[in-house]
């Protein structure tokens, strides 16, 4: 579905990429994970046609994105952190908008913003930040694109709406759809995505399936300080240490995303020559 | 479905851009009627003799339509300066010739529909008030009437080519500049217009012999020796010709063309 070659990508004199290789397949929610600046959103842009790679190649539903064909736009929808949205009622906006989308479903459109609870008939240019991102999220659900990005899709929405949003995405998912959404709240996608991609300094350092990871890796507390001297990483909470270590006695543990994400960002090399033993 | 253009495609860009921007382009219209009919009524009050005479109409027309019709085209692609806007325009799946063939039916074939329209409104209105309360019988001028146009030896037509060329120039300019694409385009073109002067009267008059252009497009160049035996050099009269062609017709479509590939180069 997307399959990015030896792509290198930069501002100017500063490089984000160079050489990355990825690929993603329909039927995942992907998570791209890492620090600020590290390249997720570019990453995102170049997937959609809005930047346009030094080197490499990406494909995407066998499309080039940066010729930004008509065929290959219907199929790609990008939700970015900093969005506009025109000042008209939202029903104008699915009446204008909507048609440039060929599988666009109206029905399921109504039905995901009742789920964040905006009324239908309102105006964008009343609604905050936050509910006029719950629009634009239901509105990228509904046009069923084959590809949708996500670039800090939680930021804005308030706590109740980020379980909504989960919700949604959820149901949303299907044998065709490939989601990537990049974050730095891991949190909030926690029970959503099956593969967890992290990005550093603009390259891939750590790219595994949620099954391999609860598989290979144990989140549990510490059993003694040298049980967590021993471990990937570990930190104090108020319980106790908590601990990212190899999962020795095959017993699956709950994933903690942030912890996985911390471990990795200190301990990268060795997590990874676990999972490549 | 076409890659390169579909009319269906086109009709949703076309209303989408309506939806998008009504509240602005109607607001817009209001204001230009609104500072058309002050300036009428400050013409009114200060020329006791003509007030709505035919010069005074059409340079207001003229002047007006290349002051507006200049800025709504350096306005059109501005949300590319924005990062939000710009994926906004970008991501809409319609091609980009059909885009850029949006922004011309709004920026060239509407805007002047519209903005004669209101002008002529006004005009009807302010020639109606000057006949009444000032006495004088002024007409309402046809600003096409090329017979009229004074201040041009030229017709009303290659008028408007021009100002074809010229808004195509800031169409280009609201491409290319991510910000201040007015201000920016009007220093390009003052640069652009110098370099050529430049280019054709001090570098030509450098490598020339010594004399001068005559009549005709820089086509004639009269040679001085002594005043008897003084030489005229001429071009083929067709080079005039293309020359005058392309700066009537041809500019406007380069740009748009320029234009495109612009749009085509476009990241955010």
């Amino acid at each position: 579905m997307i399959s990015i070659d030896n792509l290198s990508f930069a501002y100017r004199k500063k490089p984000v990429f160079d050489g990355l290789n990825l690929k993603f397949e329909p039927g995942h929610v992907y998570g791209l994970l890492g620090k600020n600046g590290t390249g997720k959103s570019s990453l995102l842009l170049n997937i959609a046609g809005l930047l346009h790679p030094r080197k490499g190649h990406i494909t995407v539903n066998g499309f080039t994105p940066f010729e930004r064909l008509p065929v290959f736009l219907e199929d790609v929808f990008m939700v970015p952190e900093e969005f506009y949205l025109p000042d008209i009622p939202v029903p104008d906006f699915i009446k204008y908008y909507a048609p440039f989308y060929p599988r666009f479903n109206a029905e399921k459109f109504k039905n995901y913003i009742a789920v964040f609870e905006i009324p239908s008939d309102s105006t964008l240019q009343n609604m905050s930040y936050g509910q006029k991102k719950k629009v634009l999220i239901s509105f990228a659900l509904a046009t069923n694109a084959k590809v949708l990005l996500m670039d800090e899709p939680t930021n804005g929405l308030d706590i109740m709406s980020k379980s909504q949003f989960r919700k949604i995405l959820a149901e949303a998912l299907d044998e065709e759809r490939c989601i990537i959404i990049s974050t730095h709240q891991v949190k909030d996608l926690e029970n959503l995505i099956d593969r967890i991609t992290i990005i550093d300094e603009g390259k891939i350092l750590f790219d595994e399936n949620i099954e391999e990871i609860s598989k290979k890796l144990s989140f549990r507390f510490a059993y003694d300080d040298a049980d967590a001297a021993t471990s990937f990483y570990s930190e104090s909470s108020l319980t106790g240490k908590v601990v990212v270590a190899p999962n020795t006695d095959g017993e699956e543990s709950k994933l903690d995303l942030e912890l996985l994400y911390k471990a990795i960002i200190t301990n990268g090399t060795k997590i990874t020559k676990l999972f490549h033993q | 479905m076409n890659q390169f253009f579909s009319l269906k495609r086109f009709i949703l860009l076309v209303l989408k851009h309506w939806a998008d921007n009504k509240k602005r382009y109607i607001l817009s219209v209001l204001a230009f009627i609104g500072l058309l009919i002050t300036w009428f009524v400050f013409v009114l009050v200060v020329d006791d003799g003509r007030p709505m005479d035919y010069e005074i109409q059409v340079i207001t027309y003229f002047f007006s339509l290349f002051a507006v019709g200049t800025f709504y085209a350096s306005q059109y692609f501005r949300d590319l300066g924005s990062r939000a806007k710009g994926i906004n325009f970008l991501l809409v799946p319609a091609s980009l010739f059909e885009k850029l063939l949006c922004s011309l039916l709004y920026t060239v074939i509407f805007f002047l529909i519209i903005f004669s329209t209101a002008f002529y409104l006004v005009d009807f209105l302010m020639v109606a008030i000057s006949n009444t309360f000032i006495g004088n019988k002024a007409a309402v001028a046809n600003v096409f009437d090329i017979v009229f146009l004074r201040f041009n030896s030229d017709s009303t037509i290659t008028l408007l080519f021009i100002f074809f060329s010229i808004q195509s120039a800031f169409l280009l300019g609201s491409v290319y500049f991510k910000k201040y694409g007015f201000i920016k385009t009007i220093i390009s073109g003052f640069v652009a217009v110098f370099l050529l002067v430049c280019l054709v009267f001090f570098l030509y008059d450098f490598l020339l012999p010594k004399g001068e252009y005559q009549s005709g497009f820089l086509t004639s160049y009269r040679v001085r020796i002594d005043g008897v035996n003084d030489r005229l050099v001429e071009v083929p009269r067709w080079i005039g010709k293309v020359c005058s062609f392309i700066v009537m017709y041809a500019i406007a479509p380069f740009l748009w063309i320029v234009s495109y590939y612009r749009l085509r180069e476009k990241q955010v």
